[in-house]
């Protein structure tokens, strides 16, 4: 109930808070372009494709990279959706009115985070819809869309339970934004050539998010690959309520 | 005071911060309708108490407790009956003033029709109507208390921690405060009042509390300190002479010339300068004194210049 109150509340703010509508409209308008241009450069190519046995088709060639993309975009996006959910808040003096209302850390957390990630998967659905406004002209790969849409809501999920982590640390929103992008950088980066994953060992490798969501994008649900994504959000989050919950302690 | 009595109840509380006691083995206890003037220096503590009063910061030693229930066990009980205004009315500036309210009533577990009739409520009493559809981030400091103070008020509770709550307040807000504040002690509110205007206290507290380093130093009813005098007189006089004016006041020399005398009830100046000229006393002045407490405060607070200084 408290979780929910503070996600409405937060839900609200991000509704009227410009810039949140304007990181929103920046990346449709950027991800509708370049579908556009997908979705020529598939139409060129249609006929040639169509005589191959085991040709890629439009899911493969359009609609998965479009998704790709706003996987790359949300390396920036989640940083500067969340930055200032908990860094501003401690800053403009009003986390202390959150814990006065009896809320517990757990409920804070999760209340901003299910309103970031609200946020997150309506862009997505946008984003989604794209690809999806053809299918009654084209042939798509249901299961593989699927299979490319849970492995990005996990990465958006991920990416924002990180965001929101560095914001529970950070005394200010431009650092909590600075260090969710380094953080989210050095994961994206972690197994980036073969030579580097194998001095790193494979705990890099087993680190790096875009392994684990390539395997998805793919259209192959695999379970560890959820795990991690799970895993990851719920280190992320549990760190942000440990801070929190010390903020009532520290004062 | 019965513990049925005590809506508040501070013991033994503590506050340690970068290894030094802001708050000190602080006890005390507040009775429904009670106001409370806390008063102290800066850096006394009295934001740090209100802030464990109100369940935002916890105590490094000891409990708090509200309606019997230990905040630090039982969270819910802030959320129902504590409303707390910090000072500087801390705002969310994206929300409109109807906004900001409804977000804080959604927080104290407001719903649809008793969050609407709480939220007109509070707009009509603080004012606040005009205002309704203005964005927070543009308010004046004084539209920003009052909203503040809204947001304390939406849920009714029982207990009020108001740190400030005068602060950009014009002349006619600030009476208009006061007035309220009597109000809500009259239908049993009890309040926290912090404040550095000792005439804010004397106007609607029933009892203060001085902090000082963290210590509680003073805690009485302020209305045994009473409304005090000063008598001048134009001659020294004997000492023994000034027990004509017991039946209006009671009088304690300061010394030859002075007299210092606080009224008694139904007494006023005029009887007053009739018991003295009636008593042979050489009138020369009568002035107000500085108020008791006024003065209690002063050698309270100063008490640190002095140790600074040795």
């Amino acid at each position: 109930m408290s979780t929910l109150a503070v996600m409405r509340v937060e839900l609200r703010r991000l509704g009227v808070r410009p810039f949140a509508w304007t990181l929103a409209a920046l990346t449709v308008a950027w991800l509708a372009w370049n579908f556009l241009i997908a979705v020529g450069g598939f139409l060129k190519v249609q006929t040639r494709l169509a005589a191959l046995p085991e040709g890629p088709g439009f899911t493969d060639i359009v609609a998965v990279p479009l998704l790709a993309q706003l996987a790359q975009l949300a390396i920036l996006l989640a940083p500067l959706l969340t930055m200032s959910m908990l860094a501003g808040e401690r800053r403009a003096g009003t986390l202390p009115l959150l814990r006065a209302a009896g809320l517990s850390p757990r409920a804070i957390v999760l209340g901003k985070y299910f309103a970031a990630l609200i946020w997150m998967l309506l862009l997505l659905i946008a984003v989604a819809a794209m690809p999806a406004s053809l299918a009654g002209t084209t042939t798509l790969d249901w299961g593989k869309l699927a299979a490319a849409l849970l492995g990005l809501a996990l990465a958006l999920g991920a990416l924002t339970a990180l965001g929101l982590a560095c914001s529970a640390y950070a005394s200010h929103p431009a650092l909590a934004a600075g260090a969710a992008l380094a953080l989210t950088l050095a994961l994206w980066a972690a197994s980036l050539g073969g030579s580097a994953a194998q001095m790193a060992g494979p705990l890099a490798g087993y680190l790096a998010l875009p392994g684990h969501l390539e395997t998805l994008m793919r259209g192959l649900v695999a379970s560890d690959d959820v795990v991690y994504f799970l895993l990851l959000i719920a280190l992320a989050l549990a760190l942000a309520v440990r801070r929190v919950a010390a903020d009532k302690e520290r004062g | 005071m019965s513990d049925s009595a005590v809506l508040l109840e501070l013991a033994a509380v503590s506050r340690r911060l970068a290894g030094r006691n802001v708050v000190a083995d602080l006890s005390l206890t507040l009775a429904p309708g009670e106001i409370l003037g806390l008063l102290g220096v800066n850096g006394a503590g009295k934001s740090t108490t209100q802030a464990m009063i109100a369940g935002a910061l916890a105590p490094s030693a000891g409990t708090v407790r509200v309606q019997g229930r230990d905040l630090a066990a039982a969270p819910d009980v802030a959320r129902r009956a504590i409303g707390w205004l910090p000072e500087r009315a801390p705002l969310w500036p994206e929300l409109t003033v109807s906004e900001h309210l409804d977000a804080c009533g959604h927080l104290r577990g407001l719903r649809g029709p008793a969050l609407a009739a709480a939220r007109a409520r509070v707009l009509e009493r603080l004012d606040l109507d005009a205002l309704s559809r203005r964005l927070a981030g543009v308010l004046s400091l004084g539209q920003r208390q009052r909203l503040g103070l809204a947001c304390a008020l939406l849920h009714a509770p029982p207990l009020l921690v108001l740190d400030e709550p005068a602060n950009g307040l014009d002349p006619l807000q600030a009476d208009a405060l006061r007035t309220l504040l009597r109000e809500l002690a009259a239908a049993g509110t009890a309040i926290v009042l912090s404040t550095h205007v000792l005439t804010e206290v004397t106007a609607v507290c029933s009892r203060v509390a001085i902090l000082h380093e963290g210590c509680l130093r003073h805690d009485a009813p302020l209305a045994a300190a009473g409304a005090a005098l000063r008598v001048t007189l134009a001659a020294p006089v004997e000492l023994t002479r000034i027990t004509a004016l017991v039946p209006v006041a009671r009088a304690e020399s300061e010394d030859a010339r002075h007299v210092r005398v606080t009224l008694r009830d139904g007494a006023d100046a005029a009887a007053l300068a009739r018991a003295l000229i009636g008593a042979g006393l050489p009138l020369a002045g009568l002035e107000p004194a500085a108020p008791p407490l006024e003065r209690i405060f002063f050698a309270i607070a100063t008490r640190r210049t002095e140790a600074a200084a040795a």
